[in-house]
């Protein structure tokens, strides 16, 4: 006879016994005990019939659509694998990005800002040094620092290419061209410079042929001569010095806007401001030739180089280069 | 290779593409899981509308946290230990809004015997089928009577045939409760089918 203990015991191993989770010695002793107890036996048997039941339900698939939609759900999160957590609530990602942008907005206009600012207020040493002592300067080897320093400052214009600044050889300083008409302007005193920097917008194609058609008919031989380059450099010619042309005049003058384009961009003048007058890149000490303001010689040089025209735009006395000489064009009388 | 041990592998290498930010491996993994983890819930919850919720949500549970679980563990019981978290959350969330539905096994008294009887034959009829239809019904009502802790080890065992230790890691409990659990689970449905005459 089993005691209501030992059955308790046993029947605490039942569910282990029908799952199989119960050792060796463990399932002999319920066994055992099974031999001797139909109660124990029959709640057994229960168990099983009841196991039973439930191991013939049939398993209960997910429906179809919940695949997709588990996708869909998860699909937002993707972006966490990518990017590290950002540690504040989620609500306030929205205005940060916004913050940011505008941030960077307003940082890449500062910087803008600061570096027309500070080429305008930045002294120029070795334009103070040329200033005081021009020849030791030019005896120096070259004047390639001072053309280092000016490489930021540009002032582009859409003119045609000048083959005097390239190919004309060096005559007054060591890297100039020779000024045949130089004119003594030394600068005359030894204060700090400003910096400026000028850039023309490339012209929109019409613009460009309208141009183009313009100067072509004022330095139509000089097209001639020189072919597409000074087509395309007379592209800049002021509209107050050149009659307008129509832009038939381009096939006349075989010359396509592509190449016209394309040329229009490459001259690039280059100011140093020192004292309010404008030197163009290049000048250090060579003679310069006065040139008034709506002379006839200006108009003349402004024919024959177009690209002058925005050098005349520029409010301030300006030093400039024309072929192989200096120029200097006083202020505009306001 | 075993079964249990191949899957758990190919488990690590889908986890570990996971990790390293491949979301069409987690794909893989719902597609490989969603049906166990819907059964279970459903059966916890008994109805189809939270178990697709609580899938939903095991599965978004699962990702967000996927770059923390340990290649050491097992992804089932991992993620069986969230579905039963959330599936108890949804059942209490349930009752405090009044949804739960009214568990009475009153009305199946007297049928209980005959639907034991038809789930047994093997006859096809619709009307066989129907009332195989309601013997399960029967047996799911019963589930949904046990308490809380015990409803999830049954199910785990009976229905997914996990371990002891694996129902252990899942549940966060030591094995004897496991073992414990089951045994009070089992003992009282056998009650209820009893009295209701459906063994």
């Amino acid at each position: 006879m089993k005691t209501y203990a030992e059955c308790r015991e046993v029947r605490e191993e039942f569910s282990a016994l029908l799952d199989g989770e119960l050792s060796l010695d463990e399932r002999e002793a319920v066994e055992a005990h099974l031999a001797e107890c139909s109660d124990c036996l029959r709640l057994l048997d229960g168990l099983k019939r009841v196991d039973t039941a439930y191991r013939k339900l049939p398993p209960v698939a997910a429906p179809d659509a919940l695949e997709t939609r588990i996708r869909a759900a998860i699909r937002p999160h993707w972006y966490r694998f990518k990017l590290p957590r950002i540690p504040f609530p989620e609500r306030w990602h929205g205005p940060a990005f916004a913050g940011v942008a505008v941030f960077l907005v307003l940082l890449s206009i500062s910087v803008g800002w600061l570096r027309v600012s500070t080429d305008r207020s930045t002294p120029n040493p070795a334009f103070s040094t040329m200033a005081r002592a021009p020849q030791a300067v030019m005896s120096q080897a070259g004047n390639a620092p001072m053309a280092d320093q000016l490489e930021s400052l540009d002032y582009t214009t859409p003119a045609r290419e000048q083959p005097a600044r390239e190919s004309g050889p060096p005559s007054a300083g060591p890297v100039r061209s020779p000024s045949p008409g130089e004119l003594a302007r030394p600068a005359d005193d030894d204060a700090v410079g400003e910096a400026l920097e000028l850039r023309r917008e490339r012209p929109t194609a019409p613009e460009a042929q309208a141009e183009l058609g313009r100067d072509s008919a004022v330095s139509g031989e000089l097209l001639q001569k020189s072919g597409a380059d000074a087509a395309s450099g007379a592209a800049a010619a002021a509209p107050s010095e050149a009659p307008a042309v129509p832009p038939q005049a381009l096939n006349t003058l075989g010359v396509e806007e592509p190449d016209a384009r394309a040329k229009s961009a490459s001259p690039i003048r280059k100011f140093r401001v020192i004292n309010g007058i404008h030197y163009e890149q290049g000048y250090n000490g060579q003679k310069i030739t006065a040139v008034e303001r709506g002379s006839p010689e200006l108009r003349e040089l402004f024919q024959q180089y177009p690209d002058l025209a925005e050098v005349a735009a520029i409010d301030g006395p300006v030093v400039f280069h024309a072929g192989d000489r200096w120029y200097h064009i006083p202020a505009p009388v306001r | 290779m075993l079964l249990k041990e191949e899957q758990h592998y190919q488990d690590a290498l889908l986890v570990e593409e996971c990790q390293g930010g491949d979301p069409t491996a987690f794909d893989a993994l719902v597609r490989r899981y969603k049906d166990r983890i819907y059964n279970v819930v459903y059966r916890f919850l008994g109805n189809h509308e939270d178990a697709q919720d609580v899938t939903q949500e095991v599965f978004i549970r699962a990702y967000k946290g996927i770059r923390s679980f340990k290649g050491s563990a097992k992804l089932y019981t991992w993620l069986y230990s969230i579905a039963g978290n959330l599936a108890r959350n949804k059942l209490r969330h349930g009752r405090r809004r009044g949804r739960d539905k009214a568990l009475s096994l009153d009305g199946l008294h007297e049928a209980a015997p005959a639907l034991a009887q038809e789930s047994l034959g093997t006859a096809r009829t619709p009307e066989a089928a129907a009332r195989e239809k309601e013997y399960e019904s029967l047996l799911q009502t019963c589930i949904e009577q046990l308490p809380e802790h015990y409803r999830m080890v049954f199910i785990l065992r009976t229905f997914d045939n996990l371990s002891y230790d694996e129902i252990a890691d899942a549940m966060g409990c030591p094995a004897g409760t496991v073992k414990s659990r089951l045994n009070q689970a089992r003992a009282q449905l056998h009650q209820k089918l009893r009295e209701l005459g459906a063994l």
